[in-house]
């Protein structure tokens, strides 16, 4: 079966002083099937947030390719990875317009992305009962805690309704009750609507409730020239 | 079906609600009120439009520069929606242009009210306001062209 997501021997150096840091030792491979759930798990600086976005097109890696689909797309934007698998991401750090309600946040990004008036009402009403933002829909971002920010990013990418989810450390700013709320939504994204997930965390245990892992290396410093990116 | 569109970055963003828009505008009125009831001759227009092109870029730039933590954010939220840079600059020159064009609105009333409605004043006028825009998105296109840009993501 033809992987939805395959990176192979990713490598990224950073110039710093006197030498480099290079993230993912030899290269990091890995493969994602069609509706395969998958954890990248490493410590904290290990490149975890760096992956997640270059697997997005936000970054580009010093060496090594992205295939989203079967398609070489290294060089491609988000948006135009996003047009041939349709992507959700949730960073690790909460993005919403500051200027806008949550239900105006919400409103907008399915509007970016064609989503009829209509459905989008039903959707959003939806991922805000499951994620218990009701009360909050007409609050700012700014009025709001970490985790109550994060869970609308998390209301936000589900909504959207993607092929593929991407999250960088969904549970970062949650309490317990929250995280033990969305570790097993993703599973049942993942299992009884077959989407694919890629999602990194620090935490062994959250990993765990991915069908694969794979475990990041810790980075390297190297004193020599910087290389090219 | 979903079809992905421009239209809902740039017209969200189009009105001005930030205090430093507000204050921009402010700013262009008191010059364009002064210009209005000093009398100005239309006037002497070469000065007339340098002064301008000075003015409004300079106040545009000013506004968007002084709000750019909460401008960065929105900028992190358009993308991670799924919104493309020359449209998220496209929000920025179009909020400039309306900017300018309320802070410009005295000297537009009084053109309006004296002038023919495509007097080359008025082109004038709409050339500073167009520069204004781009004044105004000029920050922005500097911040998410850097490659310090995506790292704003990481925690």
């Amino acid at each position: 079966m033809k992987p939805l997501l395959e990176c192979r021997n990713i490598t990224v150096a950073y110039p710093i002083a006197d030498g480099i840091l290079r993230l993912y030792g030899e290269g990091v491979s890995l493969a994602l099937e069609e509706g395969g759930f998958l954890s990248v798990v490493g410590g904290s600086g290990w490149g975890k947030s760096t992956l997640v976005n270059i697997v997005l097109g936000l970054e580009k890696p010093t060496r090594g390719m992205v295939q989203l689909d079967g398609q070489n797309m290294t060089e491609q934007s988000f948006v135009k990875r996003s047009a041939r698998v349709k992507t959700a991401a949730v960073f690790q750090r909460p993005t919403a317009l500051p200027q806008l309600t949550v239900l105006q946040n919400l409103h907008l990004a399915l509007s970016m992305i064609g989503v009829p008036k209509r459905e989008r009402d039903e959707r959003i009403k939806e991922s805000m009962t499951f994620f218990g933002l009701e009360k909050l829909s007409r609050s700012y971002p700014d009025s709001l805690s970490a985790g109550q920010k994060r869970r609308i990013d998390l209301a936000r990418a589900l909504a959207a309704k993607p092929r593929f989810l991407v999250l960088d450390e969904p549970t970062g700013d949650l309490d317990s009750s929250v995280t033990n709320l969305v570790m097993p939504l993703l599973r049942g994204l993942n299992k009884d609507h077959g989407m694919t997930i890629l999602m990194t965390t620090a935490l062994a245990r959250h990993a765990s409730t991915a069908k694969h892992q794979i475990h990041l290396r810790p980075p390297t410093f190297h004193t020599e020239e910087p290389i090219a990116r | 079906m979903e079809r992905p569109s421009w239209a809902p970055v740039v017209l969200s963003g189009a009105l001005p609600r930030e205090l430093s828009d507000l204050l921009a505008i402010a700013i262009l009125a008191l010059a364009s009120l002064e210009s209005v009831f000093a009398r100005l001759q239309p006037f002497n227009q070469s000065g007339w439009f340098a002064t301008l092109l000075v003015l409004v870029p300079l106040t545009c730039a000013l506004a968007a520069l002084s709000n750019s933590a909460r401008t960065q954010r929105e900028e992190l939220a358009l993308f991670a929606y799924g919104g493309v840079g020359w449209q998220i600059q496209l929000r920025y020159v179009v909020r400039g242009f309306v900017v300018a064009i309320i802070g410009l609105l005295p000297i537009w009333l009084r053109f309006i009210a004296t002038e023919n409605i495509l007097s080359v004043n008025l082109v004038l006028l709409l050339v500073s306001a167009t520069i204004g825009g781009l004044s105004y998105a000029a920050p922005a296109l500097k911040r998410t062209r850097s490659l310090a840009f995506v790292e704003q993501y990481k925690g």
